[in-house]
């Protein structure tokens, strides 16, 4: 996993690149961890340039979400596409996750 | 100094026009290469430049396997790539397995959590089997579950990450990290196993852990925990077998 991270106004937008999968565990928990010292109260994850993810890279997301939204924050998703959006649609991820097209 | 008694030059008496068995050691001592090939009956290569007839088999065995290994190995000609970590014995018996697959892969835990398997498996089948790309992406998504969990749960038996915080993701990588330090953990194997039938192409996933009884999980508690549910939702057809050491997914054409 790769990412970028850009912040405008109240909002904080996090490109995430390549491929989110179990190994990328210690990178994004060091991602959340620096996301939390931003103060933006909007916290978008694009994944356009996302092309693979896996249940956990799901759970990693779901992670990021729990936190985020326990320090008040508002977590949005945004750019799936592909394989990333196939996987969200199989595992329902729009029930429980908001989701921007 | 040459070599006065190169592996290559000792094929097994098969018979004319039959198909043999080569294999290419990479990363692996010679003598080494050269007494698996003999228990196999086999014609040992310790590099790539060897020709073979059209109906030979070709199996690449890898002492340090990195992605480009596993990437040669999985495609034609060869059918299947192999660590060599373990003794002589029990490495023929991974050969004759392999033969006994159109496609497979046999690695260590410790290979297995840095190389991208499932990547290099579909674009193995991809050769032999024109695939469009939803079923491209269902096979690397099942087959890619599958190995992370005979990875994770099947051989480094560690749990699923019971609650959604980062102080538990921590914790999983710890224990990842510390099971991956030892032996009796990483050394254990996964094994990938394809073969094609007309309409369909099976894979089988194999782990060496304690077995598995996979449990479909609803809700969000669960940070890990939904691979099977994905598996089950793109394959054709799912079975736990071997008391849970072996998951084998069926996947239309």
């Amino acid at each position: 996993m790769e990412y970028a991270s850009e912040a405008a106004d109240d909002r904080l937008v996090v490109r995430l690149q390549a491929r989110l999968t179990f190994n990328d565990h210690a990178a994004f928990r060091a991602m959340i961890e620096e996301l939390q010292t931003q103060d933006a109260r909007d916290v978008i994850f694009d994944l356009t340039a996302l092309n693979f993810i896996d249940s956990a890279g799901l759970g990693m997301l779901l992670i990021a979400r729990e936190e985020l939204q326990t320090n008040g924050r508002r977590f949005v998703l945004r750019g799936a596409q592909g394989q990333v959006r196939r996987v969200f649609d199989v595992a329902r991820l729009s029930q429980v996750v908001t989701i921007e097209t | 100094m040459s070599d006065p008694h190169p592996p290559g030059v000792t094929p097994a008496p098969f018979p004319l026009g039959l198909p043999r068995l080569h294999l290419r050691g990479k990363d692996m001592p010679q003598e080494r290469l050269r007494r698996v090939a003999q228990e196999c009956q086999a014609i040992a290569h310790t590099d790539a430049e060897f020709s073979h007839a059209s109906n030979d088999r070709l199996i690449l065995l890898a002492g340090h396997p990195q992605q480009e290994d596993l990437d040669l190995g999985v495609a034609p000609p060869y059918s299947a790539c192999i660590e060599d970590d373990r003794d002589p014995l029990r490495l023929t018996r991974d050969i004759q397995q392999a033969l006994a697959s159109d496609l497979s892969v046999s690695l260590s835990t410790a290979s297995a959590n840095r190389l991208l398997i499932a990547q290099a498996v579909v674009r193995g089948i991809a050769v032999h089997r024109p695939l469009q790309e939803d079923v491209r992406q269902n096979i690397e998504l099942a087959v890619h579950e599958a190995v992370t969990n005979a990875l994770i749960h099947g051989n480094l038996q560690i749990d699923s990450i019971a609650r959604l915080s980062t102080d538990a993701l921590a914790e999983f990588s710890e224990q990842l990290s510390c099971r991956l330090n030892d032996p009796d953990y990483s050394r254990r194997r996964i094994d990938i196993r394809v073969a094609f039938e007309p309409n369909e192409v099976v894979v089988d996933v194999i782990d060496e852990g304690e077995g598995y009884s996979p449990v479909v999980r609803h809700g969000e508690t669960s940070a890990f925990g939904r691979g099977i549910d994905l598996i089950i939702a793109v394959a054709k057809e799912v079975d736990v077998l071997d008391g849970g050491w072996r998951i084998r997914m069926r996947f239309a054409l």
